[in-house]
């Protein structure tokens, strides 16, 4: 409609004025203001390109939440798997094994699998059945477990959750993997769900899960390791699909802005890449311009 | 509020000031963002307390239960303990004992200086002068000699010596000294044993019992990667037969048998790694990234609030 | 009248197929690793240009130059990078190169030692030694012509601060103590920039990568790199643009690593076990596939069609 689409311009418009003014004063203050810059010129494409993410984030918020259905988001089959193998577990009267990876909680992979925990979490709590959760770093141990507690509580079951079942194994890579296989083969829990960052202990985990004739979903956004998942396990997430998962789940609409978001820089650096696969073969034409070098001197 | 928005704001600052001092090359930044760094370590130390806390929470009511497999938790529970104790350096409680030291007396032949090694371990090895100076022809020597300490001949003046054990964990002697025709220097090495991170029981417990543990997990994945091979190449539709043709090329041209088979495979090989893997993987890489970055500004701004209870 | 006995009826082909007992597998593969090592095959391969210009970067190096060297691994990951590393140590000391070593990694450390009192401080080569041709080095001595600088907790943090303030990071100490200002080959070395060159050894993380991310986009530091075979793929691109000199990925380019210093060791050892364990692997996928056509509907028929000739209906 007409007039929703002028709303549209005008944000958009409030939104690169912003930017430019932003960017304007940066700039000033990288000129002008002392001998120590308060900007770091070198890094402005970086700055550019989170700035415009945050951008969009925002406009795409105030969009869903003007209309929900404009938001469509493709099916990850590995993700739709959780729940399918969570009530598996119930029926079976097995766990549910949750491996956080084996990196710290400051790794960003880490940090989407514990808000990926709280949701899984819930879904265990509803569906009464248990939850194992081996973590490779006491701090990892000490989120997941306020994780599942809560999760518990959302739905009203605080009672059911056991701290015990949060278990910090070891940081040490094989040692962590030597502990998990133990778990598999003496809880055989019905699923296990991989996600996080892993390395060469991906497909001990998954092969030694695959013996139990368990469900397994493995995702990491580790590219040396994706293979390992997509061969073991039975359902895989893959790279940016493992960040994607909490707002799948939630479907929350500040969540899915931000899917939406991903969408839309996405686009943006499709451009640039054959904007600058271009200007690389053509850089003649172009009086020897290297927008490589120019957007990241 | 306390518990859900203080978390959340203090969160948000941390990481707005560490984002902030990658762009930002201002001192006080950077600093700050050193110390939430340091902070942040010293929380990691402060929960392996509570690791060790749940280590013993998990598995202790396992042993006294003698559920499945609880002799296996006894051996975690006892080799973490004697890990913890082999590291503590036990040797520097009441100061630490001087590896030895060169006293240089008078008894020597005239017109000849010595050195003589008294160590407290014969099996000790010695080094004169980093090497230069051979013993029985070589650069080193043990410290005994038929069960007598070993006696060498020196040109008169400065010298240095080295006496240690070939196994770590152990003090080491290591002096100049000054020896005049005539003269006697004689290297008392003692060789106390340490304890602690480069202490000889913790050495040997990574020698003898992690190295081997750690490198035979590793070594399973050589027959895990066979079966999951076995399990998974199927060729089940067009993309899984190419897959599987590549596979069968790379792991042809990734060996030396490749080349006797047919000498293009190595570049075919290259090829394939080089452009249509590298233009796959450069996709996920590049997808990946901006979901962490929205991952990472997501946390920063409060929107996911799973860590700290929920909507 | 007398119950019968309940008989399974004989298993079909594909039924015995379907369930083929993956320790058979594992045996293959334990037989494919162990023959080898016994009875060595002894195949040639020829280095390839990633690792030739491995080869060609340290060589270009001059005496007294000083090296970094940063080991990063832990047992598991020896059999690929151990033969690397001895290589690499008697290219630098034939070529009277000055080598400083730190590490990433908490369980290198005591390998680290280990190699250092075998291959470091002691002669490897002599002149005229069976198998091989090239110079003979000498023995090294510590804090002269090495320096072993320890290891450092804070991975990413740890390499980030290498870049900028190497000596901070160490707190100006070499492990043993030795303030590094009385090492004289460290005497001007307060960045990773001041080296001449830096040498990976990774095999995981941190490691190579985030060198290559952290410090070499920064500062522009020539360095080269060994890495397990799994991060080969990911680090190519860093040697297609040019950010690393040379990359040595796995076993079999240590191997090749070692043909070109001329003293063939454990890698080219660990060559034909390559060598056999990938055919093994390339059976097994074959043998899978025959079980998923055979035992797939139409499938048996199909191959007795195609190799028996049988009539069609």
């Amino acid at each position: 409609m007409r007039g929703s689409r002028q709303q549209q311009i005008t944000e958009i418009a409030i939104w690169v004025a912003g930017i430019l003014v932003v960017g304007g004063a940066v700039g000033y203050g990288v000129h002008h203001l002392g001998k120590t810059a308060w900007f770091n010129a070198d890094l402005w494409f970086s700055a550019v390109v989170v700035i415009a993410m945050a951008a969009a984030v925002f406009y795409y918020i105030r969009r869903i939440k003007r209309d929900p259905e404009t938001i469509y988001v493709r099916r990850i089959p590995g993700v739709d798997a959780i729940e399918e193998a969570v009530g598996r577990s119930t029926e079976m009267g097995r766990p549910v094994l949750y491996v956080t990876g084996v990196e710290e909680t400051q790794n960003i992979q880490t940090v989407a699998s514990l808000l990926i925990l709280g949701h899984v979490a819930e879904m265990i709590a509803e569906y009464d059945t248990d939850i194992k959760v081996a973590n490779a770093y006491p701090l990892t141990m000490v989120l997941a477990e306020e994780i599942v507690r809560q999760g518990y509580a959302n739905v009203g079951r605080s009672d059911a959750h056991r701290p015990e079942n949060v278990m910090f194994i070891t940081p040490e890579q094989f040692a962590f993997a030597a502990g998990v296989n133990g778990l598999i083969l003496r809880e055989r829990p019905a699923t296990n769900i991989f996600l996080g960052r892993f390395f060469a202990e991906s497909l001990m985990l998954a092969e030694t899960g695959y013996v139990t004739r368990a469900i397994q979903i493995g995702g990491t956004a580790e590219i040396t390791q994706l293979p390992f998942f997509v061969a073991a396990c039975d359902y895989a997430i893959l790279g940016e699909e493992l960040y994607a998962v909490s707002a799948y789940l939630s479907r929350e609409p500040q969540l899915l802005a931000q899917l939406k978001s991903t969408d839309l820089i996405k686009g943006l650096v499709i451009i640039l890449i054959v904007a600058g696969a271009l200007s690389a073969t053509f850089s003649s034409l172009f009086g020897g311009f290297d927008l490589a070098a120019w957007l990241v001197p | 509020m306390v518990k859900k928005q203080l978390p959340l704001l203090l969160g948000s600052i941390a990481g707005i000031l560490v984002v902030a001092d990658l762009f930002v090359p201002q001192g006080w930044l950077a600093a700050t963002s050193d110390r939430l760094f340091e902070w942040g370590q010293i929380l990691a130390a402060a929960a392996l307390v509570l690791g060790g806390i749940n280590l013993m929470q998990v598995n202790y009511p396992k042993i006294r239960r003698r559920e499945e497999d609880w002799p296996y938790k006894v051996v975690l529970l006892v080799s973490a303990a004697a890990m913890f104790l082999v590291g503590i350096p036990w040797h520097e409680i009441g100061g630490a004992r001087s590896p030895g030291e060169v006293v240089v007396e008078r008894g020597g032949a005239a017109g000849q200086a010595m050195l003589r090694i008294e160590a407290a371990r014969p099996d000790a090895v010695v080094k004169i002068d980093g090497g230069a100076v051979p013993i029985d022809g070589k650069m080193i020597g043990r410290a005994s000699r038929d069960g007598h300490p070993l006696e060498i001949a020196l040109a008169p003046g400065k010298h240095k010596v080295q006496v240690a054990m070939t196994a770590s964990g152990y003090g080491v002697l290591d002096a100049e000294f000054d020896v005049a025709a005539g003269q006697v220097a004689v290297a008392h090495a003692a060789l106390p044993m340490d304890w602690g991170k480069e202490g000889r029981v913790r050495t040997w417990a990574y020698d003898h019992v992690f190295s081997p543990c750690n490198a035979t997990m590793f070594a399973l994945l050589a027959f895990f990667i066979a079966s999951a091979a076995f399990r998974a190449f199927r060729a089940r539709n067009t993309e899984a037969a190419l897959l599987l043709g590549a596979a069968i090329i790379v792991l042809l041209g990734r060996a030396p048998i490749g080349t006797l088979i047919n000498r293009n495979l190595p570049d075919i090989t290259n090829w394939i790694i080089d452009w249509p893997n590298n233009a796959g993987r450069r996709a996920i890489i590049m997808g990946a990234a901006l979901g962490a970055i929205v991952t990472g500004l997501r946390v920063l701004l409060g929107m996911e609030r799973q860590h700290v209870g929920g909507e | 009248m007398a119950l019968e006995k309940s008989v399974k009826p004989p298993r079909s082909l594909g039924e015995r197929l379907q369930g083929f007992d993956r320790r058979w597998i594992f045996l293959a593969m334990g037989l494919a690793i162990v023959i080898p090592l016994l009875a060595p095959l002894n195949l040639p391969f020829k280095p390839s240009p990633m690792v030739k210009a491995l080869y060609d970067t340290i060589d270009s190096l001059k005496e007294g130059d000083v090296a970094y060297l940063s080991v990063d691994l832990d047992p598991a990951s020896t059999p690929e990078l151990e033969p690397f590393f001895r290589a690499v140590v008697l290219h630098l000391k034939r070529k009277n190169v000055k080598i400083a070593i730190g590490s990433t990694w908490y369980a290198a450390p005591p390998l680290i030692e280990r190699w250092i009192r075998d291959a470091v401080e002691p002669q490897q080569a002599f002149a005229g030694q069976d198998g091989y041709e090239g110079k003979p080095d000498r023995p090294y001595e510590k804090n002269v012509d090495y320096t072993w600088l320890g290891f450092r907790e804070g991975k990413e943090a740890v390499i980030n601060r290498l870049g900028s303030d190497l000596r901070g990071n160490y707190s100006g100490r070499a492990a043993d103590g030795t303030p590094l200002d009385r090492i004289p080959f460290m005497k001007g070395k307060n960045r990773l920039g001041d080296f001449d060159l830096v040498i990976l050894v990774s095999a995981g993380s941190p490691g190579a990568k985030e060198f290559v991310q952290q410090v070499q986009t920064r500062y522009n530091i020539p360095m080269v790199a060994s890495v397990t075979s799994v991060m080969t793929t990911d680090l190519t691109p860093y040697y297609q643009a040019k950010q690393l000199l040379g990359l040595a990925g796995g076993m079999l380019a240590s191997a090749e690593y070692e043909q070109l210093v001329g003293k063939p060791g454990l890698g080219a050892k660990a060559a034909d076990v390559l060598s056999v364990g990938h055919l093994v692997v390339i059976l097994a996928i074959l043998f899978g596939n025959i079980i998923f056509f055979t035992t797939r509907p139409g499938g048996a028929r199909w191959l007795r069609r195609r190799f028996r000739g049988g009539r069609r209906r």
